[in-house]
């Protein structure tokens, strides 16, 4: 079928305006790369919009060199590593049981599920203290335990298994298989594409996370790159000590090529990378899981 | 059952219920860490409420502190600054759902235009971007760009439309539309795939109907994508309201300053402040229940009116 002259103008403004929301949407990770591989004596004179002027890698190379920074970027790894593996394992164990309508438990379990998803949880305070009589207070658990069901997530679980086939869960029972050996075996290999869905979520909470560090934390060691981030963000004086330690051991041949805010942008591109790297490669699934999930609470 | 009993009588009466539960062992192995998880981390907090009745010691627990009835409740109508950060909290998240439901949906409708599937999916791909990085990084960014040397700065005095660089980030009038745009440009893309998901629900049909009717674009979309979509529009809007007394931490603490702090402060940042930072337990926990409250009703209003005038609820 041929397009009218004015089919043809609405699609070229659609696709115009859509370029431009677009391009709104990934301009501001634009500008930060481009300043944070500028010399910063440089960007302080302006006139940057799309690409450094005078190429630098002064601030990344203080940013991989920096021993809390290193440290820090550890312990991001680590909670999302762990966290993210807890979380899907124990959120699709949880779901697998609310698939079972015959489970004596089942009816009291459901009451239990609601209450906890509508009124459990919110208020600061409360969870504070019981953090602190639990002794989560300043400890890396405080990163991973209350995180090891998501109630969320136990839904998305559930829709997708009750739109599996029956028949090899059926067959494994008949053989006299249990549900423990059932759920590792039959469901859990079954369940890839939520399981890559729910993993990017919690991997991303995991990562992106920063106000339980706020809150929970005072420590040095369990500080997350997020956290530093903020820190770097909030007190100028946090990202001048930085450099002027950076300077000090020799590893930035003049100082001025990096400052405070150069290295921030690098931190704040550093902890983008890793997201930019892993959900476009996932979007058919996450697509997928959040209809799952919007179809029936 | 009577010979049953004769030839074993030495069987629990209820017998039935412990063979059922011995044959659910393993369902019951699965479900006891959680529900011991569940009740520890989402019924545990709400034991700790009983501390907005009391004027809460640490040392001494909710056991023993001194209970005080509804005085925190009192004091927090007496109280300007908290009342400030109520006010605050319900402009910024009314903005943010008002924004947040209307430029998903014209999104949406926009996208589903696009019969270019490589160029559309480029466009969601990078309309997902700012959902998945945290509200760190959006700060980071957004402090720079809209900084006194940022590029939008640079572009306007470029221009000649100022001739001094915008304090975009000590406008106090300014900061709430400001929250409430980055929310909206934050969340966007991932708001459409719900109504994308609508759409593509419609039977196709219609649309070539229209077309032999000759209806153009504009009149497609109007006549047929957006009635069709209408229920899930309605639902998705109504359920939202829920959210109306939640206006989000990051946004205020990360942005917000000195010289935005009156209209920068909600709840959340409040209960921070004076709750973990100054130790007014009681009274913070008092206002976090008087949230919690509301919230629920909240929740529970929007679900019955979306149950009404629709065939869709929550529950």
């Amino acid at each position: 079928m041929k397009k009218s002259f004015g089919e043809k103008i609405f699609d070229f403004v659609n696709g115009l305006l859509l370029t431009i929301m677009a391009s709104s949407m990934i301009y501001p990770f634009i500008y930060v790369l481009a300043i944070s591989l500028n010399e910063a004596a440089d960007s302080n004179k302006g006139g940057i919009f799309l690409f450094p002027r005078k190429f630098t890698l002064d601030s990344y190379r203080i940013v991989m060199e920096n021993h809390d920074l290193l440290n820090t970027a550890l312990v991001s790894v680590s909670r999302t590593v762990l966290g993210t593996v807890l979380t899907v394992l124990c959120s699709a164990m949880f779901a697998y049981v609310f698939t079972k309508p015959k489970f004596i438990f089942y009816k009291p379990m459901k009451l239990i599920f609601f209450i906890a998803m509508f009124l459990g949880g919110g208020a600061l305070i409360p969870v504070y203290m019981l953090y602190r009589s639990l002794g989560l207070l300043n400890s890396f658990a405080v990163y991973i335990l209350p995180f090891l069901v998501n109630l969320w997530f136990v839904i998305l679980f559930r829709t997708y298994y009750t739109q599996m086939p029956k028949g090899l869960e059926e067959a494994a029972l008949v053989d006299g298989a249990n549900e423990l050996r059932i759920f590792f075996t039959i469901i859990l290999p079954l369940s890839t594409p939520m399981i890559a869905t729910v993993g990017l979520f919690a991997a991303v909470d995991q990562w992106n996370s920063w106000r339980d560090t706020l809150f929970f934390t005072s420590k040095d060691s369990l500080k997350t790159l997020q956290f530093l981030m903020m820190e770097v963000m909030q007190k100028a004086e946090a990202g001048s000590m930085i450099t002027r330690a950076a300077a000090k051991m020799g590893k930035v041949r003049k100082v001025r090529s990096v400052d405070p805010v150069s290295v921030r942008m690098s931190i704040t591109i550093v902890t983008t990378i890793p997201i930019v790297l892993v959900y476009p490669f996932l979007q058919k699934y996450f697509m997928k899981g959040m209809l799952i999930g919007s179809m029936k609470g | 059952m009577v010979r049953e009993q004769v030839k074993r009588p030495y069987r629990h009466k209820d017998s039935s219920l412990w063979t059922a539960l011995y044959k659910q062992r393993y369902l019951l192995l699965m479900s006891i860490p959680f529900l011991i998880w569940i009740f520890v981390f989402h019924f545990g907090p709400m034991y700790g409420w009983l501390m907005a009745f009391q004027n809460y010691n640490p040392n001494e627990g909710v056991l023993h502190s001194e209970w005080v009835g509804l005085r925190h409740f009192i004091s927090f109508f007496q109280n300007a600054e908290a009342i400030r950060a109520v006010r605050n909290t319900i402009a910024i998240s009314s903005l943010n759902i008002v924004a947040g439901n209307f430029v998903p949906l014209i999104l949406a409708l926009m996208l589903n235009e696009v019969h270019k599937t490589v160029f559309k999916r480029t466009i969601q791909t990078i309309s997902y971007l700012p959902h998945f990085v945290s509200y760190v990084v959006i700060a980071n960014l957004f402090l720079a760009i809209l900084g006194l040397q940022g590029p939008v700065n640079e572009l306007l005095m470029g221009l000649g439309l100022v001739k001094l660089p915008v304090k975009f980030w000590w406008n106090d009038r300014a900061f709430w539309y400001m929250i409430a745009g980055i929310n909206t440009w934050k969340e966007a893309g991932w708001g459409a795939i719900i109504y994308l998901a609508a759409i593509s629900g419609i039977n196709q049909e219609l649309y070539e109907a229209a077309t032999v009717d000759g209806c153009g674009r504009f009149k497609r979309i109007w006549y047929i994508t957006i009635p069709s979509i209408l229920p899930t529009v309605i639902v998705l809007w109504i359920l939202s309201l829920g959210d109306i007394f939640n206006a989000g931490f990051d946004a205020s603490y990360l942005l917000g300053n000195a010289a935005t702090r009156n209209s920068s402060d909600v709840i959340a940042t409040y209960v921070y402040r004076y709750g973990i930072n100054m130790g007014m337990y009681s009274f913070t926990t008092a206002i976090s229940l008087m949230q919690i409250c509301i919230g629920f009703i909240l929740i529970f209003l929007s679900n019955t009116l979306a149950r009404k005038f629709t065939d869709y609820s929550l529950w």
